[in-house]
């Protein structure tokens, strides 16, 4: 299992960021990487890794909220906010909480694997599958829909 | 707002994420399950998180094998048994003699990796490990042969209990002994170097074997049955990897239904580093099916870009073992002896007095007319096969005359024309076409294929001849 570890932390957090929710986000991971096992004879060798398994996590995680429509509501495992969930939110964060969860998946999706992940654009784009020119041009449309200064020229 | 304030305010917003610590040790509870099924055609079975230690392994490969001296030597003990259940996960249940067997370990830690045995074709390579303790993960390892990194899509699946196969889809390159001697890496720690030797394959010829798909041009590079598979490589221009759907080929047996797919990938045609909008737009793929057990004449479905096309293949049956060996189909030898002045010069220099030609002449094919020449030659005691010939999506043949054409040069195994070493554009002078007799002369430059040698050409120059006998082609 040690081999595993390396890679994990990166697609957890992906997980929690798009699902914001601890449980889903471990079954996310577990069953990407049982996707991952499952179809590794599409994974061409000597490309990168990394963004092929974050692939895989940001393609389960919006099953999951696909699916959610019909789940139960699980009890409150959101993860922890800074400032301790949203009775104690400063509201401009919730507010951005909640633009952030009502992006597009694929808006939502460049700007975790941007910010939360602190990913370089290139990995962005391979994970998207776009190129590097298309990843920046998302990260800015997703930032100019929070309301981000449009101004914003992201820097590497 | 500068990207770290931004940063700042969206964590804040989407909060902490604690990476739960048992996380792995969980998943690897789930991995561990049984395997229900078999989801997915393809050879499946690695997770992930494994691959990234076989590529961090293939990248460091060079140094770390010159560190050997610091990693586990691996020991040989007597004796090694590969279950059935091992050589059927690996689709050689019915070719254990064609298996090396070998108890080759390694220990690193606490865990030991020994090496069971070892088969190899032109197009893959399987080792069978056994793991001990069994870490639950399916091992995923990092080939060199004497010439360098096997760079290949790979898969693994489960044997019994602790035995895992890798699968390298593709196949090792021989040495001068006639034994592909491989350097094996698993993870950084273990570290393994065997001589295993190469099946011959069969050479198939498929008709048509270039052909469009709308506005994407494929030719069938290698179409070829080896002992456990048949092996079909394609290349794509116009299309990128992309665009290529996951049922791109689709092998049928003569009653119409489904051969098994073990393998299916494609990627791009040239290194990371020399991508750009034109060379993006050119595929190759790579489909392997279970060798079919009977004989007959089998279709193999192409389609993409809104097209589809048969292309008709006389397969013959399941090899018993060994019965490749010493050739299934004609060798270099068994066609007449022909007159050639050809020069080989650059990576391969030689010159060709006596060719042995394979195809010659025109014919009509489902795209037109066309012209073909291919010959065996023999260079420094190795058998090579040169082929170049019109392409009717590009210009049909329309009689003696000068033509841009391509061109690949082969190596030749016992099957027939094995692996693409180098290919090209040439310029095919056809000064006479009657049967029984064609002449002319060609000038190009063929260039080595990524795997061989990336930055190597060969010059080739001067005159061919041929006389056509029934056994060539096209006609």
């Amino acid at each position: 299992m040690l081999l595993v570890e390396p890679l994990l932390p990166a697609a957890h957090r992906l997980a929690v960021g798009l699902l914001r929710s601890e449980s889903d986000s471990e079954d996310a991971v577990q069953i990407a990487l049982l996707n991952a096992w499952r179809h590794f004879g599409r994974f061409r060798r000597g490309s990168d890794l990394k963004p092929w398994l974050l692939t895989i996590v940001a393609n389960e995680c919006r099953r999951q909220r696909r699916n959610r429509w019909w789940s139960v509501i699980k009890g409150p495992d959101l993860v922890n906010t800074r400032s301790d969930e949203s009775t104690t939110d400063d509201p401009a964060i919730a507010d951005l909480r909640r633009a952030l969860y009502r992006l597009p998946h694929e808006q939502r999706l460049v700007l975790i694997l941007r910010y939360y992940l602190d990913l370089p654009f290139e990995e962005v784009a391979q994970t998207l599958g776009i190129s590097n020119k298309a990843a920046r041009s998302r990260t800015y449309r997703a930032l100019t829909r929070l309301r981000f200064s449009p101004e914003v020229t992201p820097d590497e | 707002m500068n990207e770290t304030e931004i940063r700042r305010r969206l964590r804040d917003a989407v909060g902490d994420a604690r990476y739960p610590q048992d996380l792995s040790s969980r998943i690897e509870v789930e991995l561990r399950q049984p395997r229900k099924g078999r989801p997915h055609t393809h050879a499946l079975g690695l997770v992930g998180a494994v691959i990234a230690v076989a590529i961090v392994a293939a990248l460091l490969a060079p140094r770390l094998l010159s560190q050997n001296a610091n990693l586990p030597q691996p020991q040989t003990t007597a004796g090694s048994q590969i279950p059935d259940q091992d050589l059927a996960a690996a689709q050689l249940a019915n070719l254990s003699n064609l298996v090396t067997p070998m108890q080759l370990s390694a220990q690193s830690g606490n865990q030991r990796i020994t090496v069971l045995g070892a088969y190899a074709d032109p197009a893959r390579t399987v080792l069978f490990f056994r793991v001990s303790p069994d870490s639950g993960f399916p091992i995923l390892a990092s080939v060199n042969d004497a010439y360098g990194f096997l760079n290949s899509s790979s898969s693994a699946e489960r044997g019994v209990p602790g035995d895992y196969i890798f699968v390298l889809d593709a196949g090792p390159r021989p040495g001068a002994d006639g034994l592909a001697h491989l350097k094996v890496m698993v993870s950084s720690s273990f570290s393994f170097s065997i001589a295993v030797e190469v099946q011959p394959s069969q050479n198939l010829v498929a008709v048509p074997a270039r052909f469009s798909l709308g506005s994407w041009k494929v030719t069938l590079e290698v179409v070829e049955a080896t002992p456990s598979v048949i092996h079909v490589q394609a290349l794509i221009e116009g299309a990128s990897p992309g665009e290529v759907g996951p049922d791109f080929a689709t092998l049928l047996d003569p009653s119409g239904h489904g051969v098994p797919q073990v393998v299916g990938s494609e990627g791009v045609t040239v290194p990371k580093q020399q991508l750009n909008s034109s060379t993006y737009k050119s595929t190759r793929v790579n489909d392997q099916w279970a060798r079919p057990a009977a004989t007959g004449t089998y279709q193999l479905h192409i389609r993409g870009n809104g097209a589809d096309v048969v292309s008709r293949l006389d397969i013959p049956g399941e090899a018993a073992t060994g019965k490749l060996k010493g050739g299934g189909g004609l060798q270099p030898t068994d066609y007449p002896p022909a007159q050639e002045s050809l020069t080989l010069q650059g990576s391969l220099t030689t010159s060709i007095t006596t060719g042995r030609p394979s195809q010659c002449g025109a014919g009509t094919g489902p795209d037109g007319t066309v012209f073909a020449f291919a010959t065996y030659f023999q260079a420094a005691e190795t058998w090579y096969w040169l082929d170049f010939g019109t392409d009717p999506r590009v210009q049909q043949y329309s009689g003696p005359g000068t033509y841009t054409v391509p061109a690949w040069l082969y190596t030749v195994g016992p099957g027939g024309p094995g692996q693409v070493l180098y290919q090209g554009t040439v310029q095919l002078t056809v000064t006479s076409d009657r049967r029984p007799d064609a002449s002319g002369s060609v000038q190009g430059i063929l260039t080595g294929l990524e795997v061989i040698a990336p930055q190597s050409q060969v010059t080739i120059s001067g005159t061919w001849t041929c006389t056509w006998t029934p056994e060539l082609g096209p006609g």
